[in-house]
């Protein structure tokens, strides 16, 4: 009998044992499985906006101000240029969150095979597989550049005519050699997802809005601005009339959360003016902020060359 | 293994031959079943953490390819300082490569050159390769204009 109980209690207390380290194992495993998805989400987010905005203010080699640009295109890069210029950061009431849209070279360029005979005569590519019919297109020959709409591709041959352009004759009859690129235009903002949360969302050129990552509780976007005067970097949210184009680097700022509730108490993150917040449910939080250098910002440059007194911005 | 199992059982027999087990066995049972779950406990732990290193290694790689496509941009720029490319030059190795273009244009003044530099940074699998291209102006000195990376 005593052995009998002795060996009931015994089983108890190891049934016990087991069953709780079953339980800790299950909530640890939820738990990790739940920061590894956010992680992996970050990981991924970071990729493709810091892939996507390294080429901002790509001009190949004309190195004079975007300004000087001779635009032509009706698209809807040459109609609103100052997307050109700089990321336009816009303020939206859906979760307090901005919206950004730029323009980036994502492709590889081709060359001009030979001169062109007048200043609106097709343009003979050596290779056209990167540029698509109804894409804006940037060219130069260092010292002049022109951006216009492609109305039509045949065997490499470009066509730029009057219907999608202010003006089919370019600025000049571009030598053989000069650089062409095809220009993107690329979207990102949070919105309601597939999974009915809010998540971050992807869009290039006329294409359909795409959920890059779920789960995004905001996406804050700030645009460092360099001070010739003091020589300082501030940052902003907008940056207003950008007649000089000093943007240098982009702050980005997302809150990301686990799908479902998962912690036992409310946790603390750190919110995007740097304060820690209390959030709201039980739902795991992440917050990350990540600067993205813009290469092709002239100070970048001036500091590579050890000359941070240069002027950011080109002539 | 079943062999060995047997061959002691019957060496250990012979050498101290217990009483009749009057025991059911259902402790040993338990203490199976316990080891069971734990280990498929264990073993579900294992492939969660293999699972999240290899997409920790996949993302770390992909910064690492793209460190040495940069590497390789930064030693393409110190061979184009060192020597004059006349029309392409290529180099390359395990890990990265790189190739110079000479471009046809030419700027306002004639001293002025421009280069087209491709570098590619690769991983040990070759999984991952990362595409960087930038020109570089060559008068007084060689300065980088523009950078981009490809997809």
């Amino acid at each position: 009998m005593v052995q009998l109980l002795i060996s009931a209690m015994l089983g108890l207390l190891l049934s016990t044992a087991v069953l709780s380290t079953v339980i800790a194992a299950i909530s640890s495993h939820r738990l990790r499985h739940v920061t590894e998805t956010v992680q992996e989400n970050i990981a991924l987010a970071e990729y493709f906006i810091t892939k996507d905005m390294s080429a901002i203010g790509f001009k190949s080699c004309f190195e004079k101000s975007p300004l000087l640009i001779n635009n032509l295109s009706k698209g809807p890069i040459g109609s609103q240029f100052e997307v050109f210029l700089s990321p336009l950061v816009t303020k939206n009431t859906y979760k307090k969150s901005d919206s950004v849209v730029f323009t980036t070279v994502a492709n590889a360029g081709s060359e001009l095979e030979g001169d062109m005979a007048t200043v609106h005569a097709q343009l003979d590519l050596v290779s056209s597989d990167q540029i698509k019919k109804g894409q804006e297109v940037f060219i130069t020959n260092c010292d002049r550049a022109d951006l216009f709409k492609v109305t039509d591709i045949s065997r490499n041959r470009l066509s730029h005519d009057y219907s999608a352009n202010s003006d089919a004759n370019l600025s000049l009859s571009y030598p053989q050699g000069s650089l062409v690129y095809p220009l993107s235009l690329i979207y990102y903002k949070i919105a309601r997802g597939a999974s009915g949360q809010s998540g971050l969302f992807r869009k290039v050129d006329g294409k359909q809005y795409q959920e890059l990552i779920p789960n995004v509780a905001q996406f804050r976007v700030e645009l460092g601005v360099y001070n010739t005067q003091d020589k300082t970097l501030k940052y902003a949210s907008t940056a207003e009339k950008l007649v000089n184009i000093d943007v240098v680097s982009v702050r980005i700022y997302l809150l990301l959360s686990s799908a479902t509730p998962v912690l036992s108490e409310k946790m603390g993150f750190k919110s995007f003016t740097g304060d820690i917040v209390k959030a709201k449910d039980l739902r795991f939080y992440k917050a990350f902020s990540i600067v993205i250098a813009l290469r092709n910002a002239d100070y970048l440059y001036n500091i590579e060359h050890s000359d941070v007194t240069g002027k950011p911005l080109a002539s | 293994m079943l062999i060995i199992y047997t061959i002691l059982n019957i060496v250990m027999l012979r050498v101290s031959p217990l009483p009749v087990n009057k025991q059911g066995g259902s402790f040993i049972l338990l203490v199976l079943v316990m080891t069971g779950f734990l280990a498929g406990l264990s073993l579900l732990g294992f492939k969660n953490t293999i699972q999240s290193s290899k997409l920790t290694a996949g993302f770390i790689n992909n910064k690492l390819v793209f460190s040495r496509a940069q590497a390789a941009m930064n030693t393409a720029q110190t061979h184009l300082e060192n020597t004059k490319t006349q029309h392409t030059d290529i180099k390359s190795s395990a890990l990265s490569s790189y190739m110079i273009e000479k471009l046809l244009l030419a700027g306002a003044d004639t001293n002025t050159q421009y280069y087209r530099v491709t570098t590619k940074g690769f991983d040990q699998e070759g999984l991952n390769v990362v595409t960087i291209q930038a020109i570089i102006r060559e008068s007084d000195q060689l300065v980088r204009v523009s950078w981009q990376q490809l997809p």
